[in-house]
Protein backbone atom coordinates (compact mmCIF):
# COMPACT_ATOMS: atom_id res chain seq x y z
CA UNK A 1 0.00 0.00 0.00
CA UNK A 2 1.24 3.41 -1.03
CA UNK A 3 0.47 5.95 1.62
CA UNK A 4 0.93 9.71 1.39
CA UNK A 5 1.00 11.46 5.18
CA UNK A 6 -1.05 14.62 5.53
CA UNK A 7 -0.44 16.78 8.47
CA UNK A 8 -3.72 19.16 9.22
CA UNK A 9 -2.60 21.81 12.12
CA UNK A 10 -3.60 25.07 13.49
CA UNK A 11 -4.27 26.19 16.70
CA UNK A 12 -7.79 25.59 18.97
CA UNK A 13 -11.05 26.54 17.18
CA UNK A 14 -9.63 26.23 13.67
CA UNK A 15 -11.04 23.13 12.37
CA UNK A 16 -8.96 20.84 12.27
CA UNK A 17 -11.39 18.13 13.20
CA UNK A 18 -14.31 19.30 11.22
CA UNK A 19 -11.96 19.34 7.77
CA UNK A 20 -10.68 15.80 8.75
CA UNK A 21 -14.48 14.45 9.14
CA UNK A 22 -15.25 16.14 6.26
CA UNK A 23 -12.61 14.60 3.41
CA UNK A 24 -12.48 11.06 5.28
CA UNK A 25 -13.98 7.87 3.93
CA UNK A 26 -13.92 6.09 7.12
CA UNK A 27 -15.04 7.55 10.34
CA UNK A 28 -12.69 9.45 12.18
CA UNK A 29 -10.73 8.56 14.65
CA UNK A 30 -10.71 11.17 17.30
CA UNK A 31 -9.60 11.08 20.68
CA UNK A 32 -11.57 14.05 21.19
CA UNK A 33 -11.78 14.67 24.93
CA UNK A 34 -14.65 17.37 27.14
CA UNK A 35 -12.47 20.50 27.05
CA UNK A 36 -11.97 21.07 30.43
CA UNK A 37 -9.38 24.27 30.96
CA UNK A 38 -9.65 27.86 28.83
CA UNK A 39 -10.27 25.79 25.37
CA UNK A 40 -14.13 24.83 26.82
CA UNK A 41 -14.60 28.32 26.40
CA UNK A 42 -14.67 27.80 22.86
CA UNK A 43 -15.70 24.04 22.41
CA UNK A 44 -17.09 21.18 24.63
CA UNK A 45 -14.36 18.56 23.11
CA UNK A 46 -10.81 19.05 22.08
CA UNK A 47 -8.46 16.64 20.36
CA UNK A 48 -6.02 15.41 23.39
CA UNK A 49 -3.54 13.35 20.55
CA UNK A 50 -4.60 13.13 17.03
CA UNK A 51 -7.54 12.65 14.92
CA UNK A 52 -7.14 10.19 12.09
CA UNK A 53 -8.91 9.96 8.72
CA UNK A 54 -8.49 8.10 5.29
CA UNK A 55 -9.38 8.86 2.21
CA UNK A 56 -8.36 5.58 -0.37
CA UNK A 57 -8.32 6.19 -4.23
CA UNK A 58 -7.15 3.27 -5.75
CA UNK A 59 -6.80 -0.71 -4.26
CA UNK A 60 -3.07 0.06 -2.95
CA UNK A 61 -2.98 4.06 -2.88
CA UNK A 62 -4.86 5.75 0.00
CA UNK A 63 -3.83 9.33 1.52
CA UNK A 64 -3.88 9.36 5.35
CA UNK A 65 -4.78 12.63 7.05
CA UNK A 66 -3.36 13.44 10.64
CA UNK A 67 -4.97 16.22 12.75
CA UNK A 68 -2.54 17.46 15.43
CA UNK A 69 -3.98 18.71 19.34
CA UNK A 70 -3.67 22.47 18.65
CA UNK A 71 -2.74 22.90 22.38
CA UNK A 72 0.83 23.51 23.28
CA UNK A 73 0.84 21.15 26.19
CA UNK A 74 0.42 18.38 23.26
CA UNK A 75 2.85 19.62 21.61
CA UNK A 76 4.88 15.98 21.67
CA UNK A 77 2.18 14.98 18.97
CA UNK A 78 3.28 17.57 16.44
CA UNK A 79 6.77 16.41 16.53
CA UNK A 80 5.57 12.49 16.65
CA UNK A 81 3.39 13.62 13.79
CA UNK A 82 5.07 16.40 11.61
CA UNK A 83 8.74 13.82 11.22
CA UNK A 84 6.77 11.56 9.50
CA UNK A 85 4.19 13.79 7.19
CA UNK A 86 4.94 14.39 3.71
CA UNK A 87 2.91 17.56 3.64
CA UNK A 88 0.95 19.67 5.94
CA UNK A 89 -1.84 22.15 6.21
CA UNK A 90 -1.83 24.53 8.85
CA UNK A 91 -5.42 26.04 9.25
CA UNK A 92 -5.81 29.32 10.57
CA UNK A 93 -9.36 30.74 12.03
CA UNK A 94 -9.66 34.51 10.42
CA UNK A 95 -12.12 35.88 12.92
CA UNK A 96 -10.05 34.79 15.96
CA UNK A 97 -7.10 37.54 16.22
CA UNK A 98 -6.20 35.54 19.69
CA UNK A 99 -4.89 32.27 17.98
CA UNK A 100 -3.00 34.25 15.57
CA UNK A 101 0.36 34.32 17.75
CA UNK A 102 -0.33 30.37 18.46
CA UNK A 103 -0.53 29.79 14.67
CA UNK A 104 2.65 30.93 14.22
CA UNK A 105 3.98 29.52 16.85
CA UNK A 106 3.08 26.14 15.69
CA UNK A 107 4.34 26.85 11.95
CA UNK A 108 7.68 27.50 13.30
CA UNK A 109 7.40 24.23 15.59
CA UNK A 110 6.90 22.53 12.34
CA UNK A 111 9.07 24.41 9.95
CA UNK A 112 12.19 23.73 12.37
CA UNK A 113 11.56 19.85 12.07
CA UNK A 114 10.20 19.63 8.47
CA UNK A 115 10.77 20.92 4.98
CA UNK A 116 7.64 19.02 3.49
CA UNK A 117 5.78 21.22 1.78
CA UNK A 118 2.62 23.47 3.19
CA UNK A 119 -0.11 25.34 2.59
CA UNK A 120 -1.99 27.69 5.01
CA UNK A 121 -6.15 27.02 5.34
CA UNK A 122 -7.81 30.46 6.43
CA UNK A 123 -11.29 29.00 7.48
CA UNK A 124 -13.96 30.75 9.24
CA UNK A 125 -13.57 33.60 6.65
CA UNK A 126 -17.22 33.86 6.60
CA UNK A 127 -17.53 35.73 9.34
CA UNK A 128 -18.39 38.94 10.17
CA UNK A 129 -15.32 39.88 12.05
CA UNK A 130 -12.81 37.98 10.03
CA UNK A 131 -9.51 39.12 9.10
CA UNK A 132 -8.82 39.73 5.23
CA UNK A 133 -6.59 36.90 4.07
CA UNK A 134 -3.73 39.34 3.77
CA UNK A 135 -3.72 41.17 6.75
CA UNK A 136 -3.37 37.36 8.58
CA UNK A 137 -0.47 36.51 6.26
CA UNK A 138 1.25 39.88 7.81
CA UNK A 139 0.19 38.34 11.20
CA UNK A 140 1.54 35.07 10.74
CA UNK A 141 4.36 36.93 9.60
CA UNK A 142 4.52 36.40 5.98
CA UNK A 143 5.13 40.39 4.92
CA UNK A 144 5.91 39.37 1.28
CA UNK A 145 3.53 37.35 -0.17
CA UNK A 146 5.08 36.30 -3.07
CA UNK A 147 7.17 34.25 -0.46
CA UNK A 148 4.34 33.01 1.43
CA UNK A 149 3.23 29.40 0.95
CA UNK A 150 0.00 29.14 -0.90
CA UNK A 151 -3.02 30.37 1.06
CA UNK A 152 -6.51 29.29 0.73
CA UNK A 153 -9.79 29.71 1.94
CA UNK A 154 -11.02 26.59 3.48
CA UNK A 155 -15.23 26.37 4.80
CA UNK A 156 -14.10 22.86 7.05
CA UNK A 157 -17.55 21.91 7.15
CA UNK A 158 -17.66 21.71 3.36
CA UNK A 159 -16.10 18.25 1.80
CA UNK A 160 -15.63 20.10 -1.78
CA UNK A 161 -13.85 23.27 0.13
CA UNK A 162 -11.92 20.95 2.09
CA UNK A 163 -10.97 18.78 -1.37
CA UNK A 164 -9.91 21.99 -2.91
CA UNK A 165 -7.69 22.80 0.15
CA UNK A 166 -6.06 19.27 -0.53
CA UNK A 167 -5.22 19.81 -3.97
CA UNK A 168 -3.70 22.86 -3.39
CA UNK A 169 -1.38 20.90 -1.15
CA UNK A 170 -0.97 18.45 -3.65
CA UNK A 171 -0.11 20.83 -6.22
CA UNK A 172 2.62 21.70 -4.06
CA UNK A 173 4.02 18.15 -3.80
CA UNK A 174 4.45 17.81 -7.68
CA UNK A 175 6.18 21.24 -7.85
CA UNK A 176 9.03 19.95 -5.31
CA UNK A 177 8.76 16.73 -7.87
CA UNK A 178 9.86 19.47 -10.54
CA UNK A 179 12.49 21.16 -8.49
CA UNK A 180 16.05 20.00 -9.38
CA UNK A 181 17.29 18.04 -6.62
CA UNK A 182 21.42 18.87 -5.58
CA UNK B 1 -9.50 48.51 5.63
CA UNK B 2 -11.27 48.10 8.69
CA UNK B 3 -10.01 45.98 11.64
CA UNK B 4 -11.46 45.96 14.88
CA UNK B 5 -11.25 43.69 18.25
CA UNK B 6 -9.85 43.75 22.10
CA UNK B 7 -7.36 44.14 23.38
CA UNK B 8 -7.33 40.99 25.56
CA UNK B 9 -7.51 38.89 21.99
CA UNK B 10 -5.05 41.20 20.11
CA UNK B 11 -2.55 42.88 22.18
CA UNK B 12 -1.37 46.83 21.61
CA UNK B 13 2.30 45.78 20.70
CA UNK B 14 0.70 42.73 18.76
CA UNK B 15 -1.18 45.63 16.50
CA UNK B 16 1.77 48.13 16.72
CA UNK B 17 3.90 45.34 15.27
CA UNK B 18 1.02 43.95 12.78
CA UNK B 19 0.47 47.49 11.18
CA UNK B 20 4.32 48.05 11.70
CA UNK B 21 5.02 45.20 9.47
CA UNK B 22 2.32 45.30 7.02
CA UNK B 23 3.48 48.66 6.19
CA UNK B 24 -0.46 50.35 6.79
CA UNK B 25 -1.31 53.66 6.65
CA UNK B 26 -4.30 54.91 8.81
CA UNK B 27 -6.27 55.54 11.90
CA UNK B 28 -6.23 53.21 15.17
CA UNK B 29 -8.42 54.32 17.89
CA UNK B 30 -8.18 52.48 21.10
CA UNK B 31 -11.12 53.03 23.85
CA UNK B 32 -10.10 51.45 27.24
CA UNK B 33 -11.79 49.70 29.43
CA UNK B 34 -9.58 49.45 32.24
CA UNK B 35 -6.36 51.17 33.10
CA UNK B 36 -3.61 50.20 35.02
CA UNK B 37 -1.88 51.69 38.27
CA UNK B 38 1.05 54.06 36.01
CA UNK B 39 -1.70 55.51 33.27
CA UNK B 40 -2.02 58.50 35.35
CA UNK B 41 -5.06 59.73 34.61
CA UNK B 42 -8.47 59.75 36.92
CA UNK B 43 -10.47 56.22 35.39
CA UNK B 44 -13.67 58.17 35.23
CA UNK B 45 -12.20 60.66 32.75
CA UNK B 46 -9.89 57.79 30.68
CA UNK B 47 -12.32 54.81 30.33
CA UNK B 48 -14.54 57.42 28.02
CA UNK B 49 -11.68 58.68 26.21
CA UNK B 50 -10.99 57.33 23.24
CA UNK B 51 -7.00 57.74 22.02
CA UNK B 52 -6.14 57.75 18.18
CA UNK B 53 -2.72 56.98 16.81
CA UNK B 54 -1.86 58.10 13.22
CA UNK B 55 0.02 55.58 10.95
CA UNK B 56 1.87 56.46 7.10
CA UNK B 57 3.23 53.13 6.00
CA UNK B 58 3.91 51.23 9.11
CA UNK B 59 5.44 54.56 11.03
CA UNK B 60 3.70 56.43 13.53
CA UNK B 61 3.10 60.11 12.33
CA UNK B 62 0.75 61.28 15.40
CA UNK B 63 -1.43 60.50 18.61
CA UNK B 64 -3.95 62.26 20.19
CA UNK B 65 -6.43 62.03 22.84
CA UNK B 66 -9.04 63.77 20.88
CA UNK B 67 -10.03 63.51 18.02
CA UNK B 68 -10.20 67.75 17.42
CA UNK B 69 -6.50 68.03 15.53
CA UNK B 70 -5.71 70.80 18.27
CA UNK B 71 -3.42 68.41 20.37
CA UNK B 72 -0.34 69.95 19.02
CA UNK B 73 -1.25 73.38 19.56
CA UNK B 74 -2.28 73.00 23.17
CA UNK B 75 1.25 71.21 23.31
CA UNK B 76 3.20 74.25 22.46
CA UNK B 77 0.76 76.60 24.00
CA UNK B 78 1.17 75.12 27.57
CA UNK B 79 4.80 75.26 27.05
CA UNK B 80 4.42 78.81 26.29
CA UNK B 81 6.90 78.41 22.81
CA UNK B 82 3.76 80.50 21.24
CA UNK B 83 0.26 81.77 22.61
CA UNK B 84 -3.10 80.39 21.28
CA UNK B 85 -3.80 83.27 19.26
CA UNK B 86 -0.72 83.84 17.30
CA UNK B 87 -1.04 80.14 16.75
CA UNK B 88 -4.58 80.00 15.42
CA UNK B 89 -3.12 82.34 13.03
CA UNK B 90 -0.97 80.39 11.67
CA UNK B 91 -3.06 77.34 11.29
CA UNK B 92 -4.74 79.51 8.71
CA UNK B 93 -1.58 80.62 7.28
CA UNK B 94 0.18 76.50 7.26
CA UNK B 95 -0.23 75.24 3.81
CA UNK B 96 -2.53 72.51 2.97
CA UNK B 97 -0.75 68.51 3.23
CA UNK B 98 1.71 70.20 5.24
CA UNK B 99 2.51 68.78 8.58
CA UNK B 100 1.94 71.79 11.43
CA UNK B 101 5.17 71.27 13.05
CA UNK B 102 7.13 71.05 9.70
CA UNK B 103 5.78 74.57 8.96
CA UNK B 104 6.26 76.10 12.34
CA UNK B 105 9.83 75.07 11.36
CA UNK B 106 10.06 76.71 8.32
CA UNK B 107 9.21 79.97 9.66
CA UNK B 108 11.73 79.84 12.75
CA UNK B 109 9.40 79.90 14.84
CA UNK B 110 10.08 76.13 16.34
CA UNK B 111 14.16 74.19 16.21
CA UNK B 112 14.32 70.74 15.41
CA UNK B 113 14.75 69.94 19.00
CA UNK B 114 11.49 71.83 20.11
CA UNK B 115 9.49 69.28 17.48
CA UNK B 116 11.63 66.44 18.58
CA UNK B 117 10.77 66.58 22.06
CA UNK B 118 6.95 67.86 20.92
CA UNK B 119 6.97 64.32 19.18
CA UNK B 120 8.47 62.14 22.15
CA UNK B 121 5.85 64.11 24.75
CA UNK B 122 2.86 63.56 21.63
CA UNK B 123 3.76 59.91 20.18
CA UNK B 124 5.97 57.86 22.22
CA UNK B 125 4.78 58.69 26.38
CA UNK B 126 1.67 58.28 25.11
CA UNK B 127 1.53 55.09 23.57
CA UNK B 128 3.94 53.72 26.14
CA UNK B 129 1.27 54.84 29.03
CA UNK B 130 -1.49 52.81 27.09
CA UNK B 131 0.72 49.72 27.47
CA UNK B 132 -0.92 49.97 30.73
CA UNK B 133 -4.43 49.10 29.57
CA UNK B 134 -5.60 46.31 31.33
CA UNK B 135 -8.50 45.76 28.68
CA UNK B 136 -10.09 48.05 25.77
CA UNK B 137 -11.42 47.96 22.56
CA UNK B 138 -9.42 49.02 19.29
CA UNK B 139 -10.96 49.59 15.72
CA UNK B 140 -7.92 50.37 12.51
CA UNK B 141 -9.15 51.95 9.70
CA UNK B 142 -7.35 52.29 6.25
CA UNK B 143 -8.58 55.03 4.43
CA UNK B 144 -8.22 58.27 5.90
CA UNK B 145 -6.44 61.48 5.88
CA UNK B 146 -3.40 62.48 7.80
CA UNK B 147 -4.07 64.72 10.91
CA UNK B 148 -1.45 67.34 9.34
CA UNK B 149 -2.06 70.20 12.37
CA UNK B 150 -1.13 67.23 14.73
CA UNK B 151 1.60 66.40 12.93
CA UNK B 152 5.28 67.12 14.14
CA UNK B 153 6.77 66.21 10.95
CA UNK B 154 8.66 63.30 12.33
CA UNK B 155 7.72 59.92 12.59
CA UNK B 156 8.81 56.64 14.43
CA UNK B 157 8.35 52.93 12.93
CA UNK B 158 6.15 51.76 15.25
CA UNK B 159 8.43 49.01 16.68
CA UNK B 160 10.34 52.08 17.94
CA UNK B 161 7.74 52.37 20.07
CA UNK B 162 7.03 48.75 21.55
CA UNK B 163 10.87 48.46 22.80
CA UNK B 164 10.28 51.44 25.22
CA UNK B 165 7.00 51.05 25.64
CA UNK B 166 7.86 47.59 26.57
CA UNK B 167 11.12 48.37 28.77
CA UNK B 168 9.32 50.82 30.94
CA UNK B 169 5.86 48.51 31.44
CA UNK B 170 5.25 47.60 34.95
CA UNK B 171 1.84 45.80 34.98
CA UNK B 172 2.09 42.63 32.66
CA UNK B 173 -1.21 41.25 33.62
CA UNK B 174 -2.86 41.89 30.39
CA UNK B 175 0.28 40.49 28.06
CA UNK B 176 0.77 37.46 30.56
CA UNK B 177 -1.04 34.96 28.00
CA UNK B 178 1.21 36.53 25.33
CA UNK B 179 4.71 35.41 26.81
CA UNK B 180 6.34 32.47 25.34
CA UNK B 181 6.50 29.22 27.08
CA UNK B 182 9.12 29.12 29.89
CA UNK B 183 10.03 25.86 27.37
CA UNK B 184 10.08 27.49 24.43
CA UNK B 185 13.24 28.72 22.46
CA UNK B 186 13.90 31.17 19.92
CA UNK B 187 15.14 31.68 16.91
CA UNK B 188 16.27 34.76 14.74
CA UNK B 189 13.08 35.82 12.66
CA UNK B 190 14.65 35.74 9.09
CA UNK B 191 12.07 38.13 7.41
CA UNK B 192 12.73 41.26 9.42
CA UNK B 193 15.95 42.32 11.88
CA UNK B 194 14.80 46.07 12.96
CA UNK B 195 17.00 48.86 12.94
CA UNK B 196 16.73 49.04 16.67
CA UNK B 197 19.32 49.56 19.60
CA UNK B 198 19.21 46.46 22.15
CA UNK B 199 20.05 46.92 25.71
CA UNK B 200 22.57 44.95 27.47
CA UNK B 201 20.07 41.85 28.34
CA UNK B 202 18.04 41.99 24.89
CA UNK B 203 21.41 41.65 23.26
CA UNK B 204 22.36 38.61 25.46
CA UNK B 205 19.29 36.57 24.71
CA UNK B 206 19.46 37.65 21.00
CA UNK B 207 22.85 36.10 21.05
CA UNK B 208 21.06 32.68 22.25
CA UNK B 209 18.11 32.45 20.10
CA UNK B 210 19.84 28.83 18.34
CA UNK B 211 16.29 27.24 18.14
CA UNK B 212 17.44 24.75 20.55
CA UNK B 213 18.18 26.45 24.09
CA UNK B 214 14.47 26.75 26.24
CA UNK B 215 13.97 29.92 27.59
CA UNK B 216 14.32 28.27 31.55
CA UNK B 217 17.92 27.46 30.47
CA UNK B 218 18.46 30.90 29.06
CA UNK B 219 17.33 32.23 32.51
CA UNK B 220 19.63 30.27 34.34
CA UNK B 221 22.64 31.15 32.33
CA UNK B 222 22.02 34.57 32.56
CA UNK B 223 20.87 34.30 36.61
CA UNK B 224 17.90 35.93 35.62
CA UNK B 225 14.28 35.39 36.86
CA UNK B 226 12.11 33.20 33.90
CA UNK B 227 9.56 35.92 34.19
CA UNK B 228 12.28 38.83 33.26
CA UNK B 229 13.91 36.29 30.51
CA UNK B 230 9.82 36.05 28.94
CA UNK B 231 9.72 39.00 28.73
CA UNK B 232 12.83 40.28 27.12
CA UNK B 233 12.03 37.14 24.62
CA UNK B 234 8.50 39.04 23.88
CA UNK B 235 9.95 42.40 23.34
CA UNK B 236 11.87 40.74 20.46
CA UNK B 237 9.31 38.79 19.46
CA UNK B 238 7.12 41.86 18.57
CA UNK B 239 9.74 44.00 17.61
CA UNK B 240 10.64 41.33 14.73
CA UNK B 241 14.33 39.68 16.15
CA UNK B 242 12.94 36.67 17.02
CA UNK B 243 10.43 33.68 16.72
CA UNK B 244 8.86 31.88 19.37
CA UNK B 245 9.41 27.90 18.58
CA UNK B 246 8.07 25.52 21.04
CA UNK B 247 10.11 22.53 22.11
CA UNK B 248 8.23 18.99 22.27
CA UNK B 249 8.83 17.01 25.13
CA UNK B 250 10.75 13.90 23.57
CA UNK B 251 10.31 11.30 26.37
CA UNK B 252 6.29 11.88 26.19
CA UNK B 253 6.44 11.38 22.59
CA UNK B 254 7.86 8.10 22.44
CA UNK B 255 5.21 7.09 25.17
CA UNK B 256 2.28 7.90 22.58
CA UNK B 257 3.62 7.23 19.32
CA UNK B 258 1.04 5.78 17.23
CA UNK B 259 2.13 2.26 16.15
CA UNK B 260 1.12 2.79 12.51
CA UNK B 261 3.33 5.67 12.65
CA UNK B 262 6.15 4.31 14.30
CA UNK B 263 6.72 2.31 11.38
CA UNK B 264 5.85 4.49 8.43
CA UNK B 265 9.15 5.31 6.70
CA UNK B 266 9.88 8.69 4.91
CA UNK B 267 10.09 7.74 1.55
CA UNK B 268 8.92 10.41 -1.32
CA UNK B 269 5.94 9.98 -3.07
CA UNK B 270 5.79 9.46 -6.96
CA UNK B 271 4.59 11.53 -9.05
CA UNK B 272 1.96 9.25 -10.56
CA UNK B 273 0.26 8.71 -7.10
CA UNK B 274 0.40 12.34 -6.76
CA UNK B 275 -1.72 12.82 -10.30
CA UNK B 276 -4.50 9.70 -9.21
CA UNK B 277 -4.64 11.53 -5.66
CA UNK B 278 -5.18 14.97 -7.95
CA UNK B 279 -8.40 13.42 -10.26
CA UNK B 280 -9.95 11.82 -7.31
CA UNK B 281 -10.25 15.11 -5.17
CA UNK B 282 -10.96 16.49 -8.65
CA UNK B 283 -14.68 14.54 -7.74
CA UNK B 284 -14.84 15.21 -4.70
Amino acid sequence: MEIMRLVVTGPVGAGKSTFIRSVSEIEVVDTDRRATDETAQLKAKTTVALDFGRLQFGPDMALHLYGTPGQFRFDFMWDILIRKAHAYIMLVPANRPAEFRNARRINSFMQQRSAVPMVIGMTHMDCEDAWEMENVAIALGYLDLSKAPPIVTVDAQDPASSGQALMAVVRQLMQAHLKPRH
Amino acid sequence: MVISGYLSDFSLPEILQFLDEGSKSGLLAVQPSGLGARAGVASSTALSRHYFIWFNEGRIIAAADQQDYRGLVRMIAQRKWMDESKLRQLISQCPSGSAFGSFLKSQNLLSADQLRLLFSTQVIRQICALFELVNGSYQFVGTVQPPFLEMTGLSAPAKEVILPGLRALDNWSTLAEKLPSSSSSLIQNLQSQPELRLNAQEAQVQGLTDGRMPLQQIAKQMALPLETVQKIAFRLIVTGFAEEVPLATEAEARADTPAELESAGTTGIRQGFLERLMGYLNQI
